[in-house]
């Protein structure tokens, strides 16, 4: 087989060697929890404008 | 029940750690409690707290009711798998001779076309991307009308392995019930396969199995230690962590297979906020995963009686110390994720887990420090308290016994329980017989004797790295280094040699009555480079010694997908020439766009 040939068919099984299409959803868990400070934010807002 | 198994194991840690404390409170006490003391003494408790944790999961693995093989199952299997085989920059034709042998492996069955085997490629070096291509077509030559085999190159690779196996899901995973996840060096015997998938459709809350992969292919002196190690003692270990386990088990990240509809629903990994090593991508992402699965309400679980399933371990210190320093950085990240919500209570106890794996190390260093430099603090007793009545203070030199005593027997002693053990069931027959395992056994416990003080250097300056900000990156893994020479030995361990004999000195000026319990540590410090070189020699020529030393089963008598990967493996390397790099030119010029997008550090 020449070297063309040879580069051909590799090419055709590499091509052949794609994944199939089936995409299946991943959703992004949460691993960190709510700042606690976001629960004093308003009463800091509240203490500014004081 | 497993909760009381589990309060039990974690009252014996305490109660040898209150022990220790006890004892040491006790002599420390001779000439007057300091406050170094009281510091040697929370350092004290918490490595014997974790020394007893190994000893005590060797005793449950010992005690357990459940060893031995689970019969098979039998039937048809009609749903359908992927054997996923995530590479990174690895030797390609060693990777792609193992999945040809597993693919001929799973041939063999009745079920071969139940099974897809895909590489998913997160190579970033061009050549390596290019060879890749090459073997893969020699892989499909070889074995591609057995089963289907996909290969597919990422540009870069965000999120590394576990964003790598995440893609492919969000690819092609809605074509597969289930997933099996091996490393690039992994092996497995394609009946252990179709066992899996049996045992996953047998309980349909099963989320995810691991099995207990043995190590194999070691040549080293230190590779086949490890080998034998892993062989002899892990089993034992893996039955005490599965007793223990409940709903809650371990995933290693390899060698395991999963729910692909379980994994895609609780596995999607963020980001942590802030950079490495505490945020960034999620390096030890496999006790994430395995607690994820958990808090989802997938059972999470490990079968340590599956056979059949092997991976290649690091053959020299150096490259095992690279590997630590890894997964050194991956536990520590973990601390992030401990009070995630919704974790369960066990989860968050095996990420706590992993962290003291690696932080016992600084621990045990500055109770060394500690130790040395608190008789430069003592205080003169007084020995006359009332004039003219001597009270001479109290020796303890019992206390001090007995503490020696109690921390060598839980470094040692679950060991020489598992030798007895297997003198007494007859297991040892499968390492060479009593005579050889005995043998193996001891030259173990030397062996690590002299690399412990080498490697709580490396665990200790890794944890300070880290605490530090210093990210180690994600190297691939070199399972094909050969020897160490003494002078690359030398630049990975002169500072621990400095150590060594800072030590020494120290010991000599402050503590000369401690001199020769330091020699202990320090001495293998000292000779580190020599260690590291010495032990990085091939050694099996040992094997055929009349003592046969870390003798495994797999060593000994092969198993059919082993014989077939080297026998693939050797022909591959005999009659394949790869082509010159320069007829690859496009692919890698090809590669070399996307490589650089990718992240090398």
């Amino acid at each position: 087989m020449s070297s063309a040939e040879e580069s051909l068919r590799a090419h055709h099984i590499l091509q052949q060697s794609e994944l199939p299409a089936a995409p299946m959803a991943m959703p992004e868990q949460v691993l960190t929890r709510r700042r606690r400070g976001i629960l004093l934010r308003p009463f800091f807002q509240w203490l500014a404008l004081r | 029940m497993v909760t009381l198994r589990r309060a039990a194991s974690i009252f014996f840690a305490l109660a040898m750690a209150l022990t220790a404390s006890y004892l040491a409170i006790g002599y420390f006490n001779t000439d007057g409690l300091q406050w170094l003391d009281l510091v040697r003494v929370v350092l004290l408790a918490l490595s014997t707290a974790w020394l007893a944790w190994g000893a005590v999961l060797a005793l449950n693995g010992l005690f357990s009711l459940r060893r031995g093989r689970v019969p098979r199952a039998r039937g048809p299997i009609t749903v359908k798998t992927a054997v996923v085989v995530p590479v990174y920059n690895e030797d390609p034709v060693k990777t792609f001779s193992h999945v040809a042998a597993m693919v001929k492996s799973i041939g063999r069955t009745s079920f071969a076309e139940r099974f897809d085997f895909t590489i998913l490629s997160d190579t970033t070096d061009a050549r390596i991307a290019a060879k890749e291509e090459f073997w893969l077509v020699r892989l499909k030559e070889e074995a591609g009308h057995i089963c289907n085999i996909y290969y597919r190159r990422r540009p870069s690779n965000p999120g590394k392995k576990a964003g790598n196996i995440a893609d492919f899901i969000k690819t092609s995973g809605a074509l597969y019930d289930y997933l099996i996840i091996l490393d690039a060096d992994s092996l497995m015997e394609g009946s252990t396969m179709i066992e899996m998938v049996r045992r996953m459709e047998a309980d349909p809350q099963l989320g995810l199995l691991q099995t207990l992969p043995k190590v194999i292919r070691a040549r080293s002196f230190f590779g086949r230690a490890i080998q034998f190690s892993a062989s002899y003692y892990s089993p034992i270990y893996a039955q005490g962590v599965a007793l223990l386990q409940g709903r809650e088990g371990p995933f290693w990240g390899h060698n395991a297979i999963t729910r692909t509809r379980a994994f895609a629903q609780s596995c999607g990994l963020p980001q942590l906020p802030g950079k490495p090593p505490f945020g960034g991508h999620i390096l030890s992402h496999d006790y994430v995963e395995a607690a994820l699965l958990a808090r989802n309400g997938w059972k999470v679980r490990i079968d340590p009686d599956l056979r059949g399933s092997f991976e290649e371990g690091p053959d020299n210190v150096i490259d095992y110390a690279k590997r630590d320093r890894r997964w050194c950085q991956g536990n520590l990240q973990h601390s992030r994720i401990v009070p995630a919500p919704g974790i369960k209570g066990w989860s968050r106890f095996v990420f706590i887990q992993g962290i003291m794996a690696y932080v016992s190390a600084p621990l045990w260093a500055l109770f060394l420090t500690a130790s040395i430099a608190a008789p430069a603090m003592r205080v003169v007793p007084d020995y006359f308290p009332v004039p003219g009545l001597p009270v001479f203070p109290k020796v303890e030199t019992a206390n001090a016994l007995a503490l020696l005593t109690g921390v060598v027997g839980l470094l040692l002693g679950p060991k020489l329980l598992i030798l007895v053990d297997g003198i007494i069931t007859g297991r040892n027959r499968r390492f060479g017989g009593g005579i050889r395992a005995f043998f193996s056994v001891v030259t173990e416990i030397i062996c690590t004797s002299i690399l412990a003080p080498i490697m709580m250097l490396f665990q200790t300056r890794a944890v300070i790295e880290i605490l530090a900000g210093a990210d180690a990156g994600w190297p691939a893994a070199n399972r094909e280094a050969g020897r160490v020479s003494l002078g690359e030995a030398w630049a990975a361990s002169w500072w621990i040699v400095v150590a060594g004999l800072v030590t020494i000195g120290a010991a000599y000026r402050l503590a000369p009555e401690y001199l020769v319990f330091v020699l202990l540590v320090a001495a293998p410090q000292v000779a580190a480079p020599l260690v590291i070189s010495g032990t990085s020699y091939a050694s099996r020529a040992l094997l055929r010694s009349p003592l046969g030393l870390f003798a495994t089963p797999e060593e000994v008598t092969p198993t059919s997908v082993m014989r077939e990967q080297q026998s693939v493996l050797a022909r591959w390397r005999a009659d394949t020439v790869e082509p010159p790099l320069p007829i690859m030119a496009d692919k890698i010029a090809e590669s070399k766009d996307s490589a650089e997008v990718g992240t090398i550090r």
